[in-house]
């Protein structure tokens, strides 16, 4: 009687266990585990947790790029259009920038008016060294500044899901937004 | 006499712990770069790579980078392969470098301690060896990289280089705080592989090529088994 309580209370505490692991690996698996501190183009503290609760389309650029920035701005703008207005409302599109010496809030700004940015569903985003590094590792995303000032870089779209969750990745210039508008559809389809 | 003796006590003082050694100032060329030189100011290393027994250290005090706690985001699921909680497996030898951790563990460990990763400019600045890095270390590292992994790493403590600085190459490889920095490419014109090279300062120079192209494989939840780390801290004014 005595081992069979036992087994019991062991198969309690087991599953208990087990519960609480299964919570935090999902949590786990979220970009928002990284605590960095952002600066918006208002000048507003911007936590990157922010983002949460609402799929995310983000990209790593900075303003002063002449030739690949552009283009991947122009990439989000065209996911952007794949969606239907309905979805289109339910999206957050957000630009990290690679630059925190030049690109510092009123010139982010002025990018976004540049690149007609509706500020209502786009953030644009600078921060020190370290949590543009941070963001860069948890991206997977590459780049290094030049002798020149000018950074090079990889050209990676990521979409997070509600939670943060890292669901595609659209990498290279000028590519069909057909995937990604897929998969915006599907998280917020399954979010209803 | 006296302002010699303050020099050094001052010195002293100023010295994180025993096992750090300060590098001096200088330049070096880094690898696929147009720029000669690059100016690297004064800071201070770990003499050895951080080994089992100093990660137990901070794993006791950050349970939080526990290999059942670690947040999936942080590590893949080789993370601390064979540890058990706190404890590593008895046939490792204690002083032998922590591998399968990730950039985001090691960064970590770094940053209790007030330190940092080493910028890859810095690690490359020291293995540089004040430009004896070259031929007779070059052919030692290949005969390293040649050769295949051990089951059990040797402990720290193999060979020092001119800075009294141990175990660049022999043991393992290690995650600089840059190191998703090796964009192989020319401003952002996306010149990848063939005409990566040009880039290249020194394209013979194929020990550096190796460990550039290592870290541009390099994800920073990636945790492999013969790589490790070791950290920096700057020279306090």
């Amino acid at each position: 009687m005595k081992q069979k309580m036992i087994v019991i209370m062991l198969t309690l505490l087991l599953s208990g266990v087990c519960l609480a692991k299964g919570e935090t690996k999902n949590n786990g698996e979220s970009v928002y585990n990284i605590s960095t501190v952002w600066l918006n183009q208002d000048s507003q503290a911007f936590p990157l947790q922010k983002l949460k609760g609402r799929p995310v389309v983000l990209a790593m650029v900075y303003t002063s790029c002449q030739s690949a920035c552009p283009l991947i701005v122009s990439d989000m703008k065209n996911i952007a259009k794949a969606l239907n207005t309905k979805e289109k409302e339910q999206v957050q599109f957000a630009l990290f920038s690679f630059d925190p010496e030049e690109d510092v809030p009123s010139q982010l700004k002025q990018f976004a008016k540049e690149q007609a940015l509706d500020l209502t569903h786009w953030s644009l985003l600078t921060a020190q060294p370290d949590a543009v590094r941070e963001l860069a590792a948890v991206l997977g995303v590459q780049y290094k500044k030049n002798a020149s000032g000018e950074f090079s870089h990889s050209n990676i779209i990521t979409i997070l899901d509600a939670e943060g969750k890292i669901r595609y990745q659209q990498v290279g210039l000028k590519q069909d937004p057909k995937m990604s508008a897929q998969i915006l559809s599907q998280l917020l389809s399954s979010e209803k | 006499m006296v302002s010699l003796f303050f020099q050094r006590a001052h010195a002293e003082a100023l010295k994180p712990n025993s096992k750090m050694i300060l590098i001096p100032a200088g330049t070096y060329v880094p690898f696929f770069e147009k720029r000669t030189t690059v100016a690297i100011q004064s800071f201070w290393i770990d003499k050895y790579p951080v080994t089992k027994k100093d990660f137990q250290q901070f794993l006791k005090k950050n349970p939080m980078w526990l290999k059942n706690e670690i947040k999936k985001i942080f590590a893949d699921p080789s993370y601390l392969k064979n540890w058990h909680g706190d404890r590593f497996s008895n046939q490792e030898k204690k002083d032998s470098p922590v591998v399968n951790v990730s950039w985001f563990a090691a960064k970590a460990y770094c940053e209790f301690y007030g330190k940092s990763l080493p910028t890859t400019d810095q690690w490359e600045y020291v293995a540089d060896d004040r430009g004896k890095g070259s031929k007779e270390a070059q052919q030692k590292i290949l005969d390293w990289y040649s050769s295949p992994s051990p089951k059990y790493l040797s402990s720290v403590g193999q060979a020092a280089n001119s800075y009294q600085v141990d175990d660049l190459y022999g043991l393992v490889w290690e995650w600089t705080l840059d190191f998703n920095s090796s964009v192989i490419s020319d401003g952002d014109k996306n010149l990848f592989c063939g005409g990566g090279a040009q880039g290249a300062a020194d394209p013979s120079d194929y020990v550096r090529f190796m460990r550039y192209s290592f870290r541009s494989s390099l994800k920073a939840n990636y945790t492999i088994g013969n790589l490790g780390f070791r950290c920096v801290q700057e020279v306090s004014q």
